[in-house]
């Protein structure tokens, strides 16, 4: 209304208006006159603009310039254009940057022409209203709120833009007119840009714990707590130490299979004296020493395999070392010792090697006594003497061309077996693997205990050669 | 009586809610492809992820954004946790959230008190059933969020919040051995039951700013402090301690992203990123099998950097974009030494090394929908050569396509 109340004003004064007017100025408004160098700041106003005057705005800043051609310019802050030409017959201006709001009543047949870097549009009906916005490089951005606005481009390409519609300008030219949001698609889309932009912060806060849980997953793998059996299951293990009593430990290897339930493997070492808390020195002893005895001796041995169903569990006492290359008996001479602490077997022939010999063993299973031997102080493993117990023959089958399977089946007399089928990748590979074991007996019924552990424990312990 | 009080509740609400702007946002994406790990292939499976918040402007000051967020992953990423060398994998996860956003026109803060609740499912073997996976998670997180405006759309924010993340089906084996074998030996005192539950606080500091007339700086520090309430710390013996398990993760980033316009229809942005994390634990390991003790078995300090280039064509309203990313991360367990091929350890620490690159293309098919194609690579290695557990030395790569809705 108050601008019609200008232009009306204005038209109406016809003849006395010789130039166009800047007036209702905010902010930092300069004006530099055609010719002159400098910018000068515009006053308060009203003050008149002639035809190459530049105007320019500062930051926040409000510029109202009445044209004699009967149109309104509004500047927003930031904005600089220049006042090419204005008359009574028509008026253009260059815009260089910055925002500015075009509109013009009753035109009848003045020209309204404005130019930015990148294209010129015209006034293409007798009352409009259009926004035009130079950005960076001077791209041009155009916005017509009423009427028709005409557009060319440097490249000669031309375009009519109507109400509610807007269209760019650029290096490449005149792109294809869209609609303008209206004020209420503007608000509800600033809302929705403004709800992404806080929905983004919102998804954000869940980066700490998924770097978290990742870490903790990738620990649970790393420590060898998760792994896949023969046939693809997935099988939890945890290997750990229990220290009841100074003088023992327990080596235990727990299994669990969906469906299955818990299985594991077990060996109590008990030995003539209190063990240090850091055991790296006792495993390194346990395969056998060189040269000298070991400071600790293994005095007796609990060997488990079970689920909580069945069992079979080997039971060794009376443990003292021998020095095995220096006894009486050449057939139990001991060419080569593991060395727990590089993984390899070493040469020892010739030396001294002391390791432990029980005097009583006996194996079981699910509490059936099925071998065993007994002694007194043993200097050899052939003066044991075996169990009075039915007889059995021990045979050892691979079935697989690679050796990764292996069955060892021990056949009694009175008809019972046990089976011990092992699954690893023998030879050097061993070590690097989980080893399998699915132990079975005449006594479990049929049923089968399935233990996945180290093979390493089997090494030092000498429960595999 | 009963019936009035129903009825003028109706009423206030409905008052209420036609008082209430709301917006609704989202997106949903739906991606097939195949991941393949160290030559094994995985077979052809698909990514999906929706994501729905119906925005609400409560006045002119205090808004509300409730979210729900959906997500299916069949075919794995190079930025999951690969050494598990499983190429199927299938993941599910579902998150419920609401935030609070308080900003006025008249002040430069703003402030966001927010809760979360997420489930994530976890299939990583055949024989797994949805909802009894070992890793299936459920996270609560409550806290909130201050924001000050520097110059929009730049900002300056810090969120803390509380967290605690429950897996429930994962109970250590040696508590359940405890409670089932008793007098077997089979268990150590002290020892817990859910030793992955835990628990704390979580910080996040970020900002974003220009950086001189043509590029936008972005840096954050985060900081998560957990503390895992059943697991107690392991000493020297392999026993177990009366102290619990308590970590404290911190990751530091900084981005410079440097636009450029050629004009309106052709844009490309230049992306650095550079980060640091580092985790520093009380908690020990020990090697059961060799008698040795492993201190600061999960402290470990990362560096990573990864430049990039998005490249825009067309117009900027339905513009086709390109991206390439290539990433480097080296990572330093700083108190666990490398070990042979037998499990032997030597001297030193353990380090592994991760090359990535990934490349994109988005390709605006109508005014919300996109059609995605992408292709990511992994490469790492390590001087752990124990690997019959965890591969720490693979190649992986995932390639995808399918389409994205956004609204």
């Amino acid at each position: 209304m108050r601008r019609l109340l200008l232009i009306a004003a204005f038209s109406l004064a016809g003849g006395s208006v010789r130039a166009a007017v800047l007036r209702d100025m905010s902010g930092l408004v300069q004006v530099r006159e055609a010719g002159d160098l400098r910018w000068r700041p515009a006053g308060k106003g009203p003050r008149p603009v002639a035809s190459g005057d530049s105007i320019r705005t500062g930051f926040d800043a409000h510029a109202l310039l009445v044209l004699e051609a009967g149109a309104l310019v509004e500047l927003s802050g930031n904005a600089h254009l220049m006042l090419a030409e204005d008359s009574r017959v028509g008026a253009s201006v260059n815009i260089l940057f910055g925002f500015a709001r075009f509109s013009a009543d009753g035109l009848r047949g003045r020209e309204i022409v404005v130019r930015t870097p990148m294209a010129v549009s015209r006034a293409r009906s007798e009352a409009v209203s259009w926004n035009v916005s130079v950005s960076g490089g001077g791209n041009s951005s155009f916005d017509v709120g009423r009427g028709t606005v005409g557009l060319e481009d440097d490249l000669g390409r031309r375009a009519l833009l109507r109400e509610g519609e807007r269209l760019t300008a650029d290096a490449a030219g005149l792109h294809e007119p869209f609609a303008v949001p209206t004020s209420a698609q503007a608000r509800r889309d600033d809302f929705a840009g403004f709800m992404r932009r806080e929905l983004s912060y919102e998804l954000e806060r869940d980066e700490p714990q998924r770097l978290v849980a990742s870490e903790v997953r990738r620990s649970e793998q790393q420590l060898g707590r998760i792994l896949t059996d023969a046939a693809g299951r997935r099988v939890r293990a945890e290997e750990f130490l229990v220290r009841l009593a100074p003088e023992r430990f327990t080596f235990v290897a727990l299994n669990d299979r969906r469906g299955d339930g818990m299985s594991w493997y077990s060996w109590t070492g008990v030995y003539d004296r209190a063990l240090p808390r850091d055991l790296s020195a006792v495993f390194a002893a346990l395969p056998g020493t060189v040269d000298a005895p070991s400071p600790w001796t293994l005095t007796s041995y609990v060997e488990e395999r079970s689920d909580g169903a069945d069992s079979l569990v080997v039971r060794a006492s009376g443990g003292h070392q021998v020095d095995l290359n220096g006894n009486w008996d050449p057939t139990d001479d001991v060419s080569s010792l593991f060395d727990p602490s590089r993984d390899v077997f070493i040469s020892v022939a010739g030396r001294p090697v002391y390791k432990t010999l029980f005097d009583n063993s006996s194996l079981f299973a699910d509490g059936v006594l099925k071998r065993g031997w007994t002694g007194s102080n043993l200097q050899a493993q052939s003066d044991a003497t075996p169990l009075a117990l039915p007889a059995f023959t021990a045979n050892t089958t691979f079935l697989d061309a690679d050796g990764s399977r292996r069955v060892e089946l021990e056949s009694y007399a009175d008809g019972t077996a046990i089976s011990v089928e092992t699954r690893a990748s023998w030879g050097a590979r061993l070590l690097q693997d989980a080893f399998q074991e699915n132990v079975s007996a005449s006594e479990f019924g049929g049923r089968a205990v399935q233990v996945i552990y180290s093979p390493r424990i089997q090494f030092v312990t000498g429960g595999l050669p | 009586m009963r019936r009035a009080s129903l009825a003028i509740l109706f009423l206030l609400s409905s008052a209420a809610c036609r008082a209430v702007e709301w917006t609704p946002v989202g997106g949903l994406s739906v991606l097939g492809g195949v991941h393949s790990f160290a030559g094994e292939k995985g077979s052809l499976s698909g990514n999906a992820r929706g994501i729905f918040a119906p925005a609400m402007r409560l006045d002119s000051r205090w808004s509300l954004l409730p979210s729900a967020v959906a997500e299916y992953e069949g075919t794995r990423r190079v930025t999951d946790v690969l050494g598990t060398a499983t190429p199927m994998q299938e993941r599910l996860e579902g998150r419920l959230g609401v935030r609070a956003v308080y900003a006025s026109a008249s002040s430069r803060w703003r402030l966001k008190p927010s809760a979360a609740y997420s489930r994530e499912l976890l299939k990583e073997t055949k024989d797994e059933a949805w909802g009894k996976g070992l890793y299936d998670q459920t996270r609560w997180t409550i806290g909130g969020e201050v924001e000050y405006l520097t110059v929009e759309p730049h900002s300056l924010r810090l969120a803390v919040d509380w967290f605690e993340s429950v897996y429930p089906n994962y109970t250590s084996l040696e508590s359940q051995a405890a409670l089932q074998f008793q007098g077997r030996s089979l268990a150590r005192e002290l020892v817990g039951d859910r030793v992955l539950d835990r628990r704390g606080w979580q910080m996040r500091l970020s900002a974003d700013a220009p950086l001189g007339a043509r590029a936008i700086g972005e840096a954050s520090v985060l900081g998560a402090w957990s503390r895992f309430p059943s697991q107690p710390v392991v000493d020297e013996g392999g026993q177990f301690e009366a102290r619990e398990r308590q970590d404290f993760l911190t990751d530091a980033a900084l981005a410079a992203r440097m636009p450029y316009d050629w004009n309106a229809d052709l844009r490309a942005r230049a992306d650095l990123e550079l980060g640091a994390s580092a985790n520093t634990s009380n908690q020990n390991g020990y090697d059961a099998t060799r008698g040795r003790f492993l201190p600061g078995f999960y402290d470990f300090i990362e560096w990573r950097a990864a430049p990039a280039l998005i490249v825009v064509v067309g117009p900027p309203r339905r513009p086709v974009t390109a991206r390439l990313k290539a990433g480097c991360r080296r990572r330093l367990y700083t108190s666990r030494p490398p070990q042979n091929e037998t499990g032997v350890y030597g001297s030193g620490s353990l380090s592994t090394t991760e090359w990535t690159l990934s490349a994109g293309l988005d390709y605006p098919m109508a005014r919300r929908l996109s059609l995605l194609f992408s292709l990511e690579r992994v490469s790492a290695s390590s001087n752990q050569r124990f690997q019959g557990y965890y591969r720490y030395a693979y190649e992986a790569t995932t390639v995808l396509a399918g389409f994205r809705w956004n609204w």
